[in-house]
Parts: structure tokens; sequence; C-alpha cells
């Protein structure tokens, strides 16, 4: 097995695990002892990748339309430009991403989509394709895997919602 | 993941803008003392830290359940300090790191951590959710077996995509020995996948 096919193995180990048990109650419980608690500091110059990630979810609002999931030729032309193995990955993620959730959403082909919500969803198709042209451009941002995965999930969650209708 | 709440209250445009805005509110609330604010933080987060730091200790449930309580109790107290420059859930994610890397540290005061064969007394216990190898081994087990400071590394470069400059300062080590250990890992968990190439 080659070196990246164990680190494309690790980078899918569960990013998520649930605990045994309920840990809120012992937080409470610490928690509830007299603390000074001030406001926290106003937002300084800029706000860094937050700024970064919130001006890509705006691009959700601001988009454009066009119709389609997304350009099928992006992540082929992303893939070209990778330099090293972490790029690599991070772009292997988001095409396993974006696969999972486009295998999803053809299970609603069939279902017509009401003008009314067809803006919406083709902002949602550009956003995620601004934030494959993001981790491409800052890999190391792998946030923007979570990014890319909630901007996915909204894009299923309205389709589903139309299906239901 | 896939499997979200609807709300068709709302409008899409309305969601998106609410979801952007929500976790700062709420960051703001729990920094004021708001505790159900912040409990609401907390089960956005809770399975994204429990992982990391489940893994970091090696798959050890209970030490892992107290790190994770541990560090969303520091996250409640340093709450003030946060200063919106990073997403809550990136701030809160370093912090659960640095908590068990912490542990991490207090431990190997005490005890030599550093022996290839260290970390095979702490494998989990058969509850790993990792995925099977092409070889039918578990590869989380295989990981939590390593010894800690060379898992940590492997665990924060290869599987949650850190670079090793900010390993080599939550771990305190430099930025070479930190390839060194993510080299020496590698290796190992070939060896105990039974790759040996």
């Amino acid at each position: 097995m080659t070196d990246i096919n164990y680190r494309w193995q690790l980078r899918q180990l569960p990013r998520e695990r649930e605990p045994t048990r309920d840990l809120w109650a012992g937080i409470t419980a610490s928690i509830a002892q007299p603390q000074r608690l001030e406001p926290p500091q106003p937002a300084s110059r800029g706000r860094g990748w937050r700024a970064f990630g919130s001006a890509l979810a705006a691009c959700l609002v601001l988009g454009a339309f066009g119709l389609g999931l997304a350009n099928p030729r992006l992540l082929e032309t992303l893939g070209l430009r990778h330099r090293t193995i972490e790029h690599q990955l991070v772009l292997k993620e988001a095409a396993a991403i974006r696969k999972q959730y486009q295998a999803e959403l053809l299970k609603f082909r069939a279902t017509p989509m009401p003008e009314s919500i067809t803006p919406a969803l083709i902002e949602l198709d550009q956003s995620a394709d601004s934030i494959m042209v993001a981790l491409d451009t800052h890999p190391e941002a792998v946030f923007l895997l979570d990014q890319l995965r909630r901007t996915y999930a909204r894009r299923l969650q309205l389709t589903q919602h139309v299906a239901m209708l | 993941m896939l499997n979200l709440a609807m709300q068709p209250e709302t409008t899409p445009n309305i969601e998106v803008r609410a979801q952007i805005d929500a976790d700062d509110a709420l960051v703001r609330s729990a920094a004021g003392g708001d505790v159900a604010a912040f409990e609401i933080l907390y089960r956005q987060n809770l399975r994204r830290i429990h992982a990391v730091v489940w893994r970091l200790v090696g798959g050890n449930d209970a030490r892992a359940e107290e790190l994770t309580q541990e560090a969303f109790v520091r996250a409640w107290q340093a709450l003030a300090k946060f200063r919106f420059e990073s997403a809550f859930a990136t701030w809160l994610h370093r912090l659960a790191v640095n908590t068990a890397l912490m542990d991490l540290r207090a431990r190997r005061d005490n005890e030599d951590m550093e022996t290839d064969d260290a970390g095979l007394d702490e494998i989990g216990s058969g509850d790993s959710a990792g995925m099977r190898t092409a070889l039918g081994i578990d590869l989380e087990r295989a990981v939590a077996s390593l010894p800690p400071r060379g898992r940590a590394v492997l665990i924060l470069h290869d599987v949650e995509g850190w670079k090793h400059e900010e390993i080599a300062i939550e771990l305190h080590m430099a930025v070479g020995s930190s390839k060194a250990q993510l080299h020496r890992a590698r290796r190992l968990l070939r060896v105990r996948l039974g790759d040996s190439q």
C-alpha cells in the first residue's frame, strides 16, 4: 500500500464520535462555580479565516444563477494544479464530499424544482464551487471542508424539502 | 450528516444569514454567562471534539470523556478571551487538543511513554469506529497503539491536517522533531498493519 493510500485512509477516519455518557451534567457542575465573566473582545481588524469563511458563505446569498450541481470539470482542473500530498488529500476529500452529496441529490433528479427555490439551489452550487476553489488556493484551511459539507447539506436539505411538498 | 432537520417555515436566504451569525451570537451570549447558549455550542461541537480527544488518548473512552469535559469547562472559562478571529469551532478544537496534549505531557512526566510498545496497553477496547483496511486490520486500533507523542503528531498532521509548525508549538517540540516523529509513527503504523513496504 502506498504512503498516499495510508494517508487517504487516515483522512477518512470518522471525524465525530459520541461519548458513552452525557458529559453536560459534569460540565454544568464545574461551570456553576462563581467566576468573572467579561464580555468578549470586540472583533479586531478583519476576522481572519472567520471573515474569509463568512465571505464564502455570503456567496450563498449573493451569487448569480445557473442550474446544475457544479461545473463537472472543476475538480479535474483543480486536480491538475495540486502541488503537495497534503494538497492532493484535501482535494480528494473535497471530491469525496461532492460525490457523496451528488449521489444523494441524484435521487431527486426527477423532482421538479419550483422557480421560487431554484435561485437558492444555484447559489448553493456556486458557493460549493467557490469553496472548492478556496481549498485549492488554501489547502491548509481544512475547516473549509466542513464549510463544503454544510453547503451541500443545505443544498440537500432544500431539495428534500421540495420533494416532500 | 445527510438527515438534517427541516425548517420549512423559513426562507433559504434567511436560513443562510441566520446560520452565519448564529455561532457568534451564541458565543457572545455564553460569554455573558448564558449557560443555555453554551449548551447549544456544546451540543453542536461535542462529537467533533470528543473524536479528536478520544483518538489522541489512544481510544481510552473514560479518559477521553474526562478530557472532553475538561476542555468544555476550559472553553467556558476562556470565552471572554475569544476574539472572533477564527471560527468558534476552530478555537474550541485547538483548545481541546491542547487539553489532551497537556494530559499526555503530564503522564509522560510520570512514566516512559516513548518506547514503541508503550501505547499497546492503551489500545481501545474494540469499540473503534475506524474503517477496515484492505489487510483487514483496524486502522483506528493501529493508530491507538502508537506511542503517545508519535500518535499525536500523526493524528494532528495526517488526520486533522495541521502543519508541522502548528504541531511543534502545541507539543513543545522543534519542527524537525515533529517531522521525525511523524516519519517514525507512519513507519510503525505500517508495521502494525502488516505492511513492511
